[in-house]
């Protein structure tokens, strides 16, 4: 009979054998979810729209996590997710499935740290939507260490600092029903930013009480530390909000206004955000606008480029890529948008660098 | 035998030919040409006499030309559209700009290259609505900065409703029909161009239900009239008629075939209009029983929706946007 020593033991010499590495599977930059067909898949592919590898999933994707070194990713099931699947991407297998302790949730977002040693999953508590994060030990079979409160509501994206401590969330603010993503809190919800360590949270960064409903959701981070961040407007969106925030520690956070015009075509929605490779700007998709709007990282608007239904986005040494739920992969090259490669699958909400 | 099953095949498998070219030289581009006229017409009447009583028949008649086109947000009214129609404006920009302009008596008005760099909040239809309407505006005189700035505002809703038309006409619509390439050299199929329309339809349907009629239901206990559409002139009710129609008439030119669902609930929702008695639909404030008939309409109207995406999208193979149907 195995014993549990033994049977945890076996599973990490699979986990962390660096057998294989990336190369092994095309050498991908970035991962993505996808619907195909009537399935959906995880995929990696190259800076110029090529696919590298693809592996099905068992249900829709929300956001991935690439290991630093192996190639293996964590896909994360859409919010309120109740799974995690550690996924070989050399065969599709999958290594593991995580599950969440009773009464949390993933919440679709995560990532590796301490070179792949550490995994952290975004989570939430069934009964009141407070966020924490869920520390996995990857080398003892994915183990559950513990938790840290974000200090907020409803946590969605996460990055690491440059600093290699200090981890950046996004707390959207948003109450759920833990069965069917009803938000429960809109009149009251109040977004915020948070910085934490392992000790816990440091500084909570909220905006003024008039824009409440600016769910703040998604994260890009810049080598020297500023923080962008994408909101999602939870009411009218013809009140045309600010859609990009942009924050530097010890600094107020500054708002980034496009054009009113171009304001109202994003529909009060921001789906991805990324800066540029060079970190001289920063963009933000809307789907439901079908466009990408550019700033600079001062938060003056550059212009927008149109793509239907566009929602991931992440730097390119000389731009962005841009994926939409037509298939393609389109390079933003300034004001340019240059058509990649087109796939026959729609690329889901986010690209994860890897 | 063999032959027999095959051409009920062949039938099955297209019943209908998707008709991109009828609906677009039969339907909208007539639609923007009289939007067009209808809004030079004011442009003509205002320089001659900006008081509301001239400018009124022309706005309203502009207005009920424009919900025939409004739900073409695509190619050259893709921008255009707010041009022609700031709405909804909950921050109150129209009003402000407008009160801007009148309280600085911006020379602006004068010259109208220089009156196309006014905020998009101080032109238009809703610019209109607000001067022609409005009682903090609507009293002004012939002599007055304000009556200028009607004739103003008439003239430049003129060159973009005439940019539009000539833009659909000369540009979009071969674009649209295959017959020239987009902006990235590649040409359209006859699909790629239904699928373009039919997301203009089905769009269209959703604002209609989650703006023109969410806006002014608001709650059972909270009716909100004065969020409504156009409702200082009158035109919530119409303003849904109107449009309801015209999208559901390039449905059924676009498909080139009968729709029966889709008509069985448009004559529903007609129906249900006909028994809304006031216009303005300030009346659900006060009266529970019209507050819960333009419920009932918002159903029909989701009814509409649903026949659409059943009778033409899912014939066809059609889904909405993966990532702006359903993100996170």
């Amino acid at each position: 009979m195995t014993t549990r020593r033994h049977f945890l033991a076996s599973v990490t010499a699979v986990v962390t054998a660096p057998r294989l590495s990336w190369a092994s599977v095309g050498s991908p930059d970035f991962i993505a979810a996808a619907k195909v067909g009537d399935g959906f898949s995880m995929s990696g592919f190259t800076a110029d729209g090529q696919v590298a590898f693809s592996v099905p999933l068992p249900a829709r994707g929300h956001a991935g996590a690439g290991h630093p070194t192996l190639p293996i990713a964590i896909a994360f099931a859409r919010r309120p997710g109740r799974y995690a699947l550690v996924i070989d991407c050399t065969d599709g297998s999958v290594l593991q499935s995580l599950t969440p302790p009773d009464g949390i949730a993933f919440n679709g977002h995560g990532l590796f740290l301490d070179e792949g040693r550490l995994l952290v999953t975004v989570e939430q508590r069934d009964d009141d939507s407070q966020g924490q994060i869920g520390l996995w030990d990857v080398a003892q079979g994915y183990a559950r260490m513990g938790e840290i409160a974000t200090g907020g509501i409803g946590p969605h994206d996460i990055k690491l600092m440059p600093d290699g401590e200090t981890l950046v969330i996004a707390n959207g603010g948003i109450a759920t029903d833990p069965s069917d993503r009803t938000k429960l809190n809109l009149p009251d919800m109040m977004p915020n930013l948070a910085y934490l360590t392992l000790n816990g949270v440091q500084e909570t960064i909220e905006l003024d009480e008039e824009l409440h409903f600016n769910s703040i959701r998604h994260l890009a981070l810049r080598d020297d530390g500023l923080v962008a961040f994408a909101m999602q407007w939870q009411d009218d969106p013809s009140y045309a909000p600010p859609l990009l925030g942009l924050h530097r520690r010890g600094e107020a956070p500054v708002l980034a206004d496009a054009s009113l015009t171009e304001a109202i075509l994003m529909a009060g929605y921001a789906g991805s955000i990324s800066f540029n490779g060079a970190g001289t700007e920063v963009a933000i998709t809307s789907p439901k606008g079908g466009r990408i709007h550019r700033f600079t990282p001062e938060g003056s608007f550059l212009g927008a480029v149109v793509q239907p239904d566009v929602c991931g986005l992440v730097s390119l040494k000389d731009g962005f890529l841009a994926s939409d739920g037509f298939g393609n992969f389109a390079k933003v090259s300034g004001d340019k948008l240059i058509q990649l490669q087109k796939h026959d699958v729609s690329w889901d909400n986010h690209i994860i660098a890897l | 035998m063999r032959t027999i099953l095959f051409a009920l095949a062949a039938t099955i498998a297209t019943p209908v030919f998707a008709d991109v070219d009828t609906v677009v030289d039969q339907k909208i581009l007539p639609d923007f040409a009289n939007f067009a006229t209808s809004a030079r017409a004011m442009a003509d009447a205002a320089a001659e006499d900006c008081t509301p009583g001239a400018v009124v028949p022309h706005y309203q008649a502009t207005f009920d030309a424009w919900m025939k086109v409004q739900h073409l947000r695509v190619g050259p009214t893709e921008e255009g559209a707010l041009h022609v129609a700031f709405w909804p404006d909950d921050r109150g920009f129209v009003p402000k700009t407008l009160s801007g302009l009148i309280a600085d008596e911006d020379p602006v008005i004068n010259d109208a290259e220089d009156f196309a760099t006014v905020s998009i909040a101080g032109r238009g239809l809703f610019a209109l609505d607000m001067l022609l309407y409005d009682e903090r505006f609507d009293t002004y005189g012939a002599d007055s900065y304000t009556c200028d700035l009607v004739a103003a505002i008439a003239l430049d809703l003129a060159t973009e409703a005439e940019r539009q038309s000539t833009a659909w006409a000369e540009d979009y619509a071969p674009i649209l029909k295959g017959d020239a390439p987009k902006a990235d050299g590649k040409t359209m199929t006859e699909m790629d161009g239904f699928q373009v329309l039919y997301t203009q339809i089905i769009s269209g349907i959703e604002t209609l239900e989650n703006v023109r009629i969410d806006r002014p239901l608001g709650e059972f206990d909270r009716p909100r009239p004065t969020r409504a559409e156009a409702w200082r002139s009158g035109r919530p009710l119409r303003n849904i008629d109107i449009s309801l129609n015209a999208m559901v008439a390039d449905a059924l030119l676009l498909m080139g075939s009968d729709l029966p669902q889709t008509f069985g609930y448009l004559e529903t929702a007609q129906a249900t209009l006909e028994k809304i008695s006031d216009p303005t639909l300030a009346s659900i404030e006060e009266d529970s029983g019209e507050w819960l008939k333009l419920q009932i309409l918002r159903d029909n109207v989701v009814n509409v929706k649903t026949a659409i995406e059943v009778e033409i999208g899912s014939v066809l193979g059609i889904e909405a946007g993966f990532n702006s149907a359903d993100g996170d």
